[in-house]
């Protein structure tokens, strides 16, 4: 299968949608979880294939358009298609649940993040990736508002403008890279990028940096997130933790690295993701609306990941990057779990936690959030392990002291949340889990299990993602089309 | 005398300082006022002034358009098409972008009888 299939058919399925809605309800939901399957079994067949992959559109590159598969889009393609797959199950039961919403405008969009987000790890084209930075953002902006009432629409609103400054200054360097260069081709941005005045140069990346910084959710500019976080379902949410902010995620290490910053930016990113970190676990503590909770959380993962992401070391981001597939997989069963209980109570606040009897969803819930503390034998403590392991090795010991001691501070919040979960003394109301909820819930709860008892299983991804991404010479020859 | 106003060098620097001004325009909007819809509006003005910027510093005489018919033989005496391309898709974006703002801004409005940004507090901690 050509991979330009991989933006086609999610864009073909969200532009049938108003047919499959008149064909029936079933034919609509449907539509979305077989599109899904596919693209996950495709994946899972390109995980055998040789690396990386190219398919170009009518001209070669890089004159044409082309899409590249290597190791580090792989392992964001396994964690996209798989978290599309499970949310498009969950809708099974949140439109069951909830009938009457406007079913035909969430899988239009929905297809359409999806599309989005696996266009931007897969092109190989700096204007292609702002195109898809738009799609999935204008994705966002309405999944967010998809509730409409005051808090969807305010976070909609918010989202909208947040996003509109970001693509601002993504456009805005291109067009200086443009002016300068005369390309738009990543291999060739890369070769000739020396060749740009270097005060020119500190401004691109300057842009580049609020750009792609404010929609993966970094420091000074993430203090958007939670509203949206808080305005928005938790199925969405459970999209924006593990696909969108990881997309955006991805793409900005990925430049990070072609144009060769770890040099010179590397201490500058690692003490802003550690400041992301410090501040979002603190700012935690205090909250009282469960899903801004989670937003901040989020927030703090992925401070932690731009800490060890940037280390320029292969044990270090591939760590890293274990960590980050094993935080898709918790915040997708958190915020999952979440929007089962915000169904029954009609509630976003903390204390709904100390209203429902369940075990089931008290075992899944303290499981994922154990894995996120990185407790073992949970998939979150191999991660964490790992990325503190490359910290060791690299004799960067104040950046372990550092992570160790935030740990701390996640730990109150999150055992906090274990504890009303447990507390004997509340009076419980009995909640019914549908099947698919089951269903999903148990495959989230055994894929933690399996990375915490068999990390090997996932290391190999890791590292061959860890690889390309710190020695991306391959990808740049077939992204500058030779031999081909 | 007027040889001066077709020169290069002219039609940029009133290029530069003419998106520029637009820019700083827009700016002075985004940042002062509260009014949902003008402050889409001063992202159109900002987005509008990247454009001209762009186009225009790309701007070059005596070239002919990269079309075949009209005199274009060989590959060398023809306008570079791709910023003229780009420029289209990020207007049809931006013009995207700005629908579905006010589409917001009119769901809003419904609601609560509001656009103004600063009362919008539903949502914090």
């Amino acid at each position: 299968m050509s991979l330009g299939y991989y933006f086609l058919l999610p864009a073909i399925f969200s532009f049938l949608t108003p047919y499959f809605k008149r064909l029936g309800l079933f034919v609509l939901r449907g539509s979305s979880i077989v599109l899904m399957f596919v693209l996950f079994i495709q994946t899972l067949l390109y995980t055998n294939a040789s690396l990386p992959q190219i398919s170009e559109f009518s001209v070669k590159p890089p004159l044409g358009v082309a899409f590249i598969l290597d190791g580090y889009s792989l392992l964001f393609l396994l964690i996209f298609t798989f978290s599309a797959l499970i949310v498009s199950f969950y809708m099974l039961w949140f439109f069951s649940a909830n009938s009457g919403r406007d079913e035909a405008r969430f899988y239009l969009f929905f297809n359409m993040l999806i599309a989005g987000s696996i266009g931007l790890i897969l092109s190989c084209d700096i204007f292609n990736i702002y195109i898809f930075f738009e799609i999935t953002g204008i994705c966002s902006y309405v999944l967010s508002a998809y509730n409409k009432d005051k808090k969807g629409l305010e976070a909609g609103i918010k989202y909208l403008i947040i996003g509109s400054v970001a693509s601002l200054f993504i456009v805005f360097a291109i067009m200086l890279i443009y002016l300068q260069i005369g390309t738009v081709n990543l291999g060739q941005i890369v070769q000739r990028f020396h060749e740009i005045d270097p005060k020119l140069a500190v401004l691109i990346v300057i842009m580049l940096f609020i750009g792609f910084g404010t929609k993966a959710e970094l420091f000074p500019m993430n203090f958007w997130t939670p509203d949206i976080y808080q305005g928005s379902m938790a199925a969405i949410n459970s999209l924006f933790s593990s696909v969108v902010s990881k997309a955006y995620l991805f793409v900005f290490f990925h430049l990070f690295y072609l144009l060769g910053l770890n040099g010179k930016y590397m201490f500058f990113v690692m003490i802003i993701g550690a400041v992301t970190f410090l501040i979002s676990e603190f700012t935690a503590l205090s909250q009282t609306d469960i899903k801004r909770l989670f937003a901040y959380s989020t927030l703090g993962q992925l401070g932690l990941l731009f800490m060890a992401l940037s280390t320029n070391s292969d044990a270090t981001v591939s760590g890293a990057l274990f960590h980050l597939t094993s935080h898709s997989i918790s915040k997708l069963l958190i915020f999952l779990a979440l929007g089962i209980l915000i169904h029954k109570f009609q509630s976003p606040k903390i204390n709904i936690l100390e209203n429902y009897r369940s075990k089931f969803l008290t075992i899944t819930l303290a499981v994922s959030f154990l894995s996120v503390l990185g407790i073992p034998p949970f998939s979150g403590f191999v991660g964490k392990i790992l990325i503190l392991k490359g910290f060791a090795l690299s004799h960067n010991y104040a950046a372990v002291a550092f992570i160790l001691l935030i740990s701390i501070v996640e730990s109150v919040y999150f055992f906090r949340l274990i504890a009303m979960m447990i507390d004997k003394k509340r009076e419980r109301v009995d909640i019914s889990i549908s099947f698919v909820n089951y269903a999903i819930l148990g495959i989230l709860l055994g894929l933690i299990l399996l990375f915490g008892l068999y990390p090997s299983l996932l290391i190999h991804y890791t590292n061959l993602a860890s690889n390309a991404l710190l020695h991306p010479q391959e990808y740049l020859k077939y992204a500058l089309g030779v031999g081909l | 005398m007027f040889d001066f106003f077709n020169s290069i060098q002219t039609i940029h620097w009133i290029v530069i300082v003419g998106s520029m001004t637009l820019f700083f325009i827009g700016f002075y909007g985004l940042t002062t006022q509260k009014n949902l819809i003008k402050v889409l509006v001063s992202f159109s003005i900002i987005e509008s002034s990247l454009f001209i910027f762009f186009i225009g510093l790309h701007y070059k005489t005596g070239l002919v358009a990269p079309i075949v018919d009209s005199g274009l033989k060989t590959f060398t005496n023809m306008v570079d098409p791709v910023p003229q391309a780009m420029i289209l898709t990020t207007i049809v974006i931006g013009l995207a972008i700005l629908a579905l703002g006010l589409s917001f801004g009119i769901e809003y409005f419904k609601l609560t009888g509001k656009n103004d940004i600063s009362t919008m507090d539903e949502l914090g901690g």
